[in-house]
């Protein structure tokens, strides 16, 4: 195991590698761009061997690398913020296509206003689609995630493509410490890739052709994405199983509890922003002040049942949002609404707040923090929320 | 019309809607962007050589020459050194920006 | 109760009580690499020392255009960082300028586009500039403040072409914030022998002198 002083980008160019990806695609969008150079110095010294193409647009990006992926290549792409939004119709056709593509998402405001600043709805306005999705929080888990999500896309049960989201500038921009795995243990832990329907001449197939309009065939097919999602909930929790005992590094695979032991308030995270809202529970806990933080690190398989178990017991439930959703339901979030809809119907479910923070890559500080478990707190003990939704750190 | 911003950060009823900021001009400068400071050396205009053919005020990238007094506006001037190397009569030579102190 | 206290005791091991920061000034595209390198190369020795360390630059700014001030950061600590970086630290033990100039880029004005260097600097820090001339001949471009700390001038253009390997040196040299024996060892494996020579040459000509 290599120490080296690496950020996100470099990290996950350095995960590319050890999985002997195939085919890279590639345009350039800032914070992505990094990982993009990174390839591209890695293939021009001869590290590894990979078929890199610089796409036109992002929407080429995203149809070579589908294309390149169901003729049986290992593939990597990516991109960020409206980028990703460009390249919408590859993104849907990936995954019903069954295609293991394998994307990093430099998280990043979507335009307009024009900002590299982290927010989260780029990936989160895509969570429908059939894309299994991971955040992570810094570079090391940018790198594991990335080794887990060649795992558990192209296993033959799933076959649905990853995203792996790292918030912009926190995780892409950051030089950081981080452990290199050996390229030994990269090949215990990832099967090569195996198709069952590849685009062969030799055995020819149609993949997606036009189904009948009166509903024939597309019923049909959306039930197997479903099937294919409650897969990918069994692979995960295997494959981070495993994924512990080859690296040494143990994840829970899809929450990461943190002192949620009969806390009266639980703030939900995705991303960066959970290491200084773990600060301030610390720093309340040894006040006396019953608080807990729980990430988010699967979005997509959604971690309903763990959050249910975890969430029924609290006093009040905040969620931070880092992304927006403008008109939906009580004014929430994506995040505060999803976790909504897994607590409805228990009986003693506790009242749910939203906090918007850190939109447009607004730094969310410790004393920010503080305050949204003072404001959860009260809720807990008055067991009613004042407001469903509090705007943090906003210029009135 | 100017839509009047009294200060970039304002709050957000303040903000016109639809991310929009008021332009400047053609000739005008920016009040809320001074490049002055990534110069490191500043033209000087010698006034006995100069014949005021204008022809640093066209070449100039960033409207700094100005028209009428034929001196770079200081707040903007990134040392280029463009206006320098086209004046014909030589009048114009770049000096290092350490050899005159805040102020001058 | 017995969860209180450990918490307590855990999260008084883990406070951020001993993280020292460096701010790097430099200009656009011709100085970018040498002050990533300069913060980078203080992340990786503090590492070697078995501290952890972050280092990156001013999200902000677009550092695509030629001479605009830009800044860089290192952070390093002795015990687990455990916030998220900030985007500017607020207090900084050293700041180093890679080109003189940039002492007056204050002038500009706050809020349109000035850069302070001596902007939250501690009363006890360290200026450290690249720079031919002695401080005396510098004292003049830059604002008033209350620092009452350390100047460090060096001709570090001239001394080496990578000019971040004598800055990192004298920083180290007057700050403390990693060891310049570390430095050396590392600076020799990666970059060469002479480069170690550069080391030796900036820390005995470097000019220190308190304000």
């Amino acid at each position: 195991m290599v120490r080296r002083v690496v950020t996100g980008v470099i990290a996950i160019a350095n995960a590319v590698k050890l999985a002997d990806v195939d085919v890279i695609t590639a345009y350039p969008i800032r914070p992505y761009t990094g990982v993009m150079n990174e390839l591209a110095r890695m293939v021009a010294d001869g590290e590894f061997d990979a078929e890199y193409v610089i796409a036109d647009c992002e929407h080429s990006q995203f149809e070579m690398a589908k294309h390149a992926s169901m003729a049986g290549a290992r593939v990597f792409t990516g991109s960020a913020g409206i980028g990703f939004a460009y390249a919408y119709e590859p993104i849907v056709v990936t995954a019903s296509d069954r295609a293991p593509v394998v994307a990093m998402l430099g998280d990043r405001t979507l335009d307009d206003p024009g900002c590299f600043g982290v927010e989260h709805t780029d990936a989160l306005a895509d969570r429908d689609l059939g894309w299994i999705m991971f955040f992570a929080e810094n570079a090391q888990e940018a790198l594991d995630m990335t080794l887990m999500a060649y795992r558990v896309a192209e296993d033959a049960r799933v076959l649905l493509p990853a995203l792996v989201c790292c918030d912009g500038h926190f995780i892409t921009h950051v030089y950081r410490p981080i452990d290199m795995p050996e390229s030994e243990q990269v090949k215990a832990f990832l099967p090569p890739y195996n198709r069952q329907y590849l685009l062969d001449p030799d055995r020819p197939v149609s993949i997606a052709p036009q189904v009948g309009s009166s509903g024939e065939h597309a019923y049909e097919f959306r039930r197997q994405m479903v099937e294919a999602m409650v897969a990918a909930r069994r692979i995960i929790s295997e494959a981070s199983e495993d994924f512990g005992k080859i690296f040494g590094r143990k994840y829970p695979p899809f929450v990461e509890e943190y002192m949620v032991q009969g806390a009266d308030a639980v703030l939900i995270i995705l991303g960066n922003m959970s290491m200084n809202a773990r600060e301030a529970a610390r720093q309340l806990r040894a006040k006396g002040e019953r608080v807990g933080v729980v990430r988010i690190r699967t979005y997509r398989p959604f971690p309903d049942v763990e959050l249910q178990k975890v969430l029924v017991s609290a006093g009040a439930v905040g969620v931070v949002d880092c992304n927006f959703s403008y008109g939906s339901p009580l004014g929430g979030g994506i995040v505060c609404n999803d976790v909504r809809s897994a607590l409805y119907g228990f009986p003693r479910a506790p009242p749910v707040v939203d906090f918007f923070a850190g939109l447009g890559g607004r730094e969310v500080t410790v004393e920010d923090f503080i305050g949204m478990f003072r404001i959860l707190l009260t809720a807990a003990r008055t067991r009613k929320a004042e407001k469903n939704v509090y705007w943090i750190g906003l210029r009135e | 019309m100017s839509y009047g911003l009294k200060k970039p950060l304002a709050s957000w009823k303040e903000m016109p809607p639809g991310v929009v900021v008021p332009a400047v001009p053609p000739g005008g400068k920016n009040a809320w962007y001074k490049t002055g400071n990534w110069r490191i050396q500043r033209p000087v205009v010698d006034k006995k050589k100069c014949t005021k053919c204008r022809i640093c005020w066209l070449y100039c990238p960033d409207s700094a020459i100005q028209y009428e007094l034929l001196e770079a506006d200081l707040e903007y001037c990134k040392g280029c050194g463009i206006c320098s190397r086209e004046c014909p009569a030589k009048a114009i030579t770049m000096v290092s920006e350490m050899k005159f102190r805040p102020g001058e | 109760m017995i969860e209180a206290i450990y918490v307590e005791l855990w999260w008084l091991g883990m406070s951020v009580g001993d993280m020292k920061s460096v701010r790097v000034h430099a200009r656009g595209v011709t100085q970018t690499s040498a002050a990533t390198q300069l913060v980078r190369l203080i992340a990786e020795v503090a590492v070697m020392e078995g501290k952890d360390s972050m280092a990156w630059g001013y999200y902000n700014d677009s550092p695509d255009r030629i001479n605009v001030p830009v800044k860089w950061y290192a952070s390093v600590s002795s015990k687990p960082i455990v916030i998220s970086p900030p985007y500017d630290p607020p207090v900084v033990e050293a700041s180093v300028i890679l080109e003189q100039a940039l002492l007056k880029a204050w002038t500009t004005g706050e809020g349109v586009g000035g850069v302070d260097v001596m902007e939250g600097l501690s009363s006890k820090g360290v200026l450290a500039v690249n720079t031919e001339s002695r401080f005396d001949e510098l004292r003049c471009f830059l604002p008033k403040s209350d620092f009452s700390g350390r100047v460090v001038t060096l001709a570090a253009s001239r001394m080496d072409r990578s000019l971040y390997v004598p800055m990192a040196a004298v920083v180290a040299h007057t700050t403390g914030i990693v060891s310049v024996k570390q430095l050396s060892d590392l600076v020799g494996k990666s970059l060469g022998e002479d480069k170690r020579l550069v080391i030796d040459r900036a820390c005995k000509e470097a000019l220190v002198e308190e304000v």
